[in-house]
């Protein structure tokens, strides 16, 4: 007989596997972050930092400027800080 | 936690919200194109189709609270809320924001079908293809991770293949009906 509707385990295997790939997502984010923050904090800069200010936008660990900011606070990532990863300007 | 969770949450909600929407229109042209005849039975495929958008709509709320919440990109209700009205790049902003009220207005049309007239909710349905394109160029032009050629290649083919869809949908719904006649026998 054929499925009327979308069976209990079927709806839970949808959420499941939703939460799993953002779940996935978000530690891939942030493995990487991590990571170019310990790259960034290793390389040295020659320049000199933006005159924007930061506003909270941190590394996580290092304790370093992550991306400076504008006005808003909105990362601008075009300053003479070490290269940021892309991840870091903004956006949804 | 990561100083970023709430960043992060938000772009990972973003991401899988539209691949969800993008995996309830296929699923809706499969459904309509009754493209797996009998099996499963239509109203799986239905069934089925309407859960996703749910989900969908679900993830948005996910990305868009995330966004409210996070202290690294700072955006106000007005922002997430009002096109245009966001500081950082509006347009692309904008993109997403339209989106969702499409995406809000298909599902409110479908929970109401039954006291819409078919022309009305087909004429709402529809949108979800501009629905599709929209939240695509809100990925592609806002979202910070569809700065690799590969994935930007890989929505372009999406975005081809569901417009081919689309038109496939349409000429198989408008063409005319050529009926074998029966031969009768003496």
């Amino acid at each position: 007989m054929a499925r009327r509707s979308l069976s209990m385990q079927g709806r839970l295997l949808a959420v499941g596997v939703s939460v799993a790939v953002g779940s996935a997502l978000v530690g891939v984010m942030a493995a990487g972050d991590h990571a170019a923050d310990a790259s960034s904090t290793n390389t040295p800069s020659t320049n000199t930092p933006s005159t924007n200010t930061p506003s909270g936008a941190t590394g996580d660990s290092s304790g370093t400027t992550a991306t400076p900011n504008d006005s808003r606070g909105f990362p601008t990532g075009n300053s003479g800080v070490p290269a940021q990863p892309q991840t870091r300007t903004g956006g949804s | 936690m990561s100083s970023h969770f709430w960043w992060y949450v938000a772009r990972a909600g973003g991401i899988v919200a539209w691949a969800l929407v993008l995996a309830s229109c296929t699923w809706g042209l499969l459904h309509a194109l009754r493209a797996f005849g009998r099996r499963p039975s239509p109203a799986w495929m239905l069934s089925t189709h309407r859960y996703l958008s749910a989900l969908a709509i679900a993830f948005v709320a996910v990305h868009v609270l995330a966004i409210l919440a996070d202290d690294f990109v700072q955006f106000s209700l007005a922002d997430v809320l009002v096109p245009m009205v966001s500081a950082w790049h509006p347009l692309a902003v904008a993109w997403g924001i339209v989106g969702m009220y499409v995406l809000v207005a298909v599902e409110v049309t479908s929970l109401m079908r039954a006291r819409l007239s078919p022309k009305v909710w087909r004429g709402v349905h529809v949108l979800s293809y501009v629905l599709l394109a929209l939240v695509t160029v809100h990925f592609l032009s806002a979202g910070t991770d569809a700065g690799d050629l590969l994935p930007t290649t890989s929505l372009v083919l999406i975005g081809v293949a569901t417009v081919f869809g689309a038109a496939m949908l349409l000429t198989w719904r408008t063409a005319p009906k050529v009926r074998t006649p029966r031969v009768r026998t003496p």
